[in-house]
């Protein structure tokens, strides 16, 4: 039983394994690997490599009969495909099956032994809803996911993990970016080695300047030429499949012209119906980067915005990691070399496996991801409570990590109380109150205007699952209102197999309740423990509950606990809630716990 | 030699012609023995070879003889007829119905009526041990033992000599019809009859007295005798058992160390044995890790080569088609024969690089 590395990409999909001290890629025949593609023919389905040659398009989605990139689908609840309604989930799931056994029905199949399970690869935004079906369709492929990863991390770790202990050694606390241009999709990732770890520091990612867009882009300006130079009309009847034929020979001129300066475009028998049917076109270098020029400038800009929003600049980045297709581009190296220089940029050899492999290493490695910054709570006058701290181990399959807070509001007066998750910029537990943050989602709950500051109590729930994604569940329990948010933008780190601890600042203690901030805070934490049997420290509703002769007129119990019994239990006279207007039975009580409305009202 | 056969050689010293016998039959005998004034009776060889020649008491003469048993209140008259029998008559037939008789006479007397002794006179296995039986009647408070009517009340005297001769008879009996043997005799008349009762073991002085006034110098001799053979038997024993102690002590410390020596060779042989397993386990592993990555790096250059050649086989197709075309398109077959080329040769500088 082994545990594989899957690179479910946006364009081409792949698995890896590790044997002994290097990596084994299930490639097709004629070592690419496999094209997630599926073209459904009736009931047959055709998937992979012989359905991307019938793809006409370079765009992602559903093309006639076929559906490139199904992952991209996923979250939808259905997708019609030449009349037909399909579950995306099934459609991954039919390209997950197929991966599976062509890499088991290879020349390599013998040295795939039984699945057990796959570390899967995930573009870094991924919504949580895409992670969950992505797990559905890999569990109906009868594949288990034992742990999600980014790409781009993943990429990072297969780059490290030759020589891990060098590479750590060398690149400590330094800055690293890794980005993957891949066929669908870019995405990018600022990295920090810690110790033995590599922990994200800000993630992002597009799918507007994938590989495909540019082979797209330069079908399109390469039929414009031609039509405009014979005098065609844009719409020129073509043949049945000389689309795909012509997309087939671009991505080759493309890649020609890393070398050439020049490369002849040619598919015969492209036109119908007129003299000359050929489709023949000379690229030159030049021409081709002026069609891609805009498409790099989006991408390169994604890559300096990355570095402005982490608040570095291009010079504190001491490597840069480059894969995907896209990356052997020359055009691409050279903007690379330009921003980095040549030194501080490393493009792998094996671009195209090289996140797959990542993945086979840390599901070899048994690496568990660990959660890179705190998860925070804003408190009043922006003090923060650490919800899920740095360092925490991140669930595997089937496994939930859940923690529960416990809250006053301080500050009722306009009705609701207000939640913000944000995380630190800066990776590690030891964070200062005035380092710079990240907002990741807000929750508001209703709360009573009327009631008291720290009266109305609130509770926050935090779990994160095994699909990386945290969700928070606030409630107010006297108003009875909740709101819930789900947060998937996440960043991660993953230490390397060495025999040293990992650093202390992402050591996961257990504890993730912080110390008491209920001086400054809108939202305070509402201790529950004390350090001596002193029963005015209880809940007075709690109290009465147990020992209701504290509560006699005659003993003088403490107002502010008297006051809690009456405020959470319904009144004894009308039985409405305490705090509901039309009870005016608390004109029995002393003045002193009468609410400003009712004094107002002389009650 | 038994005393029996000590008997017989004596009597051969006699003149030629017997006397008479004194005991024609055996009634006579057991009739002399309970009847007559003295306690101790002799038996010639004449008395045995007649007894053995008559008749057996039985029926009305047995009860009769057995009527006049009764009257040996303490036992002492049928101790003396089993010791007879021990003495006189040995492993002589005459002996069992000697001892047949005294049996019933045993059986019959009150102080044997305890149901401890059940089956013990008979031998049964359910029957208590042996110890047991004889503690049950040395033991039994014999002041209280109700006597036939006409038997008038023992004296003190009477009843101390009969918690003996009941041991003793019991004990005689035992030895003839089990066999147990002198030293456990004496044992077990120690502890049932000789052993003073506890808290009343007397000072040194007192058993000086005792000693020194007891008249019965051939008991004590017995008895010392026995004693001192069987602690010169025991000496000898702890001796031998020393020696063989000693002897397996070397032998067990032999042992023991070529033990640990084996030992030490098996943990050394076991140790060996599973770092070699580890070892192949490791190096069988790494072979088929290394025999899966060279399949794979096979493949990986097949599948290049497959696919550079496909590639550059459509080229050439392509550019040929063009060539075939009116007006042929020459520029079109050049650049692609030209890419063609420069791929192949571009793997060729690949694979040559790889195999330096």
């Amino acid at each position: 039983m082994s545990i594989v590395g899957f690179d479910f990409g946006t364009t081409n999909s792949l698995i890896s394994i590790v044997r002994g001290d290097r990596t084994i890629n299930f490639l097709d025949d004629e070592q690419r690997p496999i094209p997630s593609v599926v073209c459904y023919e009736g009931a047959r389905k055709i998937i992979g490599r012989e359905a991307k040659d019938r793809l006409a398009g370079a765009g992602l989605g559903v093309q006639g009969n076929a559906v490139r990139s199904p992952k991209t689908l996923l979250g939808r609840d259905s997708v019609f495909i030449e009349g037909v309604e399909r579950h995306p989930v099934d459609i991954v799931a039919d390209v997950v099956r197929h991966i599976v056994e062509v890499a088991q029905a290879g020349r390599r199949g013998v040295d795939l032994q039984k699945i057990s399970g796959a570390v899967v690869t995930i573009p870094v935004d991924m919504h949580g809803y895409r992670r969950r079906a992505l797990r559905d369709a890999f569990r109906l492929a009868g594949l288990n996911i034992v742990q999600f990863v980014h790409e781009p991390l993943a990429a990072l770790y297969g780059y490290f993990r030759q020589d891990f202990v060098a590479m750590l050694r060398r690149y400590d606390r330094k800055l690293l970016l890794v980005f993957d241009w891949g066929g669908g999709t870019l995405d990018l990732t600022i990295c920090r080695p810690i110790g033995d770890m590599v922990v994200q520091i800000m993630n992002d990612g597009t799918d507007e300047v994938g590989g495909d867009v540019f082979d797209e882009n330069i079908l399109n300006r390469l039929v414009q030429q031609v039509c405009t130079m014979r005098g065609l009309a844009a719409s020129a009847e073509i043949q049945p499949g000389a689309r795909a034929r012509l997309l087939d020979r671009c991505e080759r001129a493309k890649i020609d012209l890393s070398a050439r300066e020049r490369s002849q475009v040619y598919v015969g028998g492209y036109f119908r119906g007129t003299k000359d049917d050929d489709f023949d076109y000379p690229l030159n270098r030049e021409e081709l980067e002026e069609v891609v020029k805009p498409l790099l400038d989006k991408g390169f800009e994604r890559i300096t915005q990355i570095l402005d929003n982490a608040g570095y600049t291009p010079e504190q980045v001491a490597l840069c990691i480059a894969t995907g297709g896209m990356s052997n581009m020359p055009a691409v190296k050279r903007r690379l070399h330009e921003i980095f220089g040549p030194a501080r940029v490393q493009i792998p050899g094996a671009t195209a496996t090289l996140i797959a492999e990542g993945a086979a290493w840390i599901a070899s490695d048994d690496a568990r991801l660990r959660l890179a910054k705190n998860v925070e709570l804003v408190l009043a006058r922006n003090s923060y409570l650490p919800l899920v701290k740095a360092g925490t181990i991140m669930p595997r399959e089937g496994e939930l990590q859940r923690e529960n807070f416990h809250l006053y509001c301080t500050d009722p007066r306009d009705g609701i109380a207000k939640f913000q998750i944000c995380a630190p910029k800066r990776p590690g537990r030891q964070v200062m109150p005035g380092d710079p943050r990240t907002h990741l989602e807000n929750l508001t709950v209703r709360v009573d205007s009327l009631a008291r500051p720290f009266q109305e109590r609130l509770e926050l729930a935090v779990s994160i699952n095994d699909d990386l994604i945290l969700e928070a569940h606030a409630r107010a329990l006297n108003m009875k209102d909740e709101d819930r948010c789900e947060v998937h933008n996440l960043e991660f780190g993953v230490a390397f197999p060495t025999w040293n601890p990992v650093d202390g600042d992402m050591v996961d203690d257990g504890n993730t309740l912080a110390t008491d901030p209920h001086e400054k805070g809108a939202l305070s934490l509402r201790a529950n423990v004390a350090d001596r049997e002193d029963l005015s420290l209880v809940p007075g509703e709690l109290l009465y509950r147990h020992n209701p002769g504290y509560f006699d007129r005659r003993l003088s119990p403490p107002a502010h606990q008297d006051s809690e019994r009456l405020y959470y239990l319904p009144c004894s006279l009308c039985g409405l809630a305490s705090h509901d207007p039309r009870c005016h039975c608390a004109s029995l009580l002393p003045q002193a716990n009468r609410r400003p409305d009712e004094q107002a009202r002389g009650l | 030699m038994t005393e029996t056969h000590q008997t017989l050689s004596s009597n051969k010293r006699r003149p030629d012609k017997p006397a008479a016998p004194r005991f024609p039959t055996l009634a006579d005998l057991l009739r002399s023995a309970y009847d007559g004034k003295r306690k101790r009776i002799t038996i010639a060889r004449t008395d045995i070879e007649s007894m053995q020649s008559g008749p057996v008491p039985e029926g009305e003469l047995r009860e009769e003889l057995l009527r006049l048993a009764s009257s040996d209140c303490t036992l002492e008259r049928s101790r003396e007829l089993l010791l007879l029998g021990v003495e006189k008559l040995g492993r002589h037939p005459l002996a069992a119905k000697l001892r047949h008789f005294v049996g019933d006479v045993l059986r019959r007397h009150p102080a044997y009526q305890l149901p401890t002794l059940d089956g013990v006179f008979e031998n049964k296995p359910e029957a208590a041990p042996i110890d047991v039986a004889v503690k049950a009647v040395t033991g039994q408070a014999f002041a209280q033992i109700r006597w036939p009517d006409g038997f008038p009340p023992l004296k003190k005297i009477q009843i101390e000599t009969l918690r003996y001769t009941a041991g003793h008879c019991l004990l005689i009996w035992l030895r003839e019809t089990r066999g147990i043997p002198l030293d456990r005799i004496l044992y077990m008349l120690h502890t049932c009859c000789w052993a003073a009762p506890e808290g009343r073991t007397g000072s040194d002085a007192t058993h000086l007295r005792i000693l020194m006034s007891s008249r019965d110098r051939k008991a004590l001799g017995v008895v010392f005798s026995s004693l001192e053979k069987k602690a010169n038997e025991k000496s000898r024993e702890v001796a031998a058992a020393r020696e063989t102690e000693e002897r397996a002590r070397l032998r067990v410390e032999r042992t023991q160390a070529s033990l640990d020596e084996a030992n030490r060779l098996l943990e050394s042989e076991i140790s060996r044995t599973a770092a070699l397993e580890a070892q192949l386990h490791r190096e069988r592993r790494e072979y088929e890790d290394q025999k899966a990555h060279m399949r794979s790096d096979y493949e990986e250059l097949r599948g290049r080569v497959l696919h550079r050649l496909r590639q550059e086989l459509t080229l050439l197709d392509e550019g040929l088609h063009a060539l075939r075309k009116q007006p042929p398109k020459v520029h079109v077959m050049e650049d692609h024969a030209e890419r063609a080329v420069d791929g192949l040769r571009k793997e060729i500088a690949r694979i040559k690089g790889e195999a330096e």
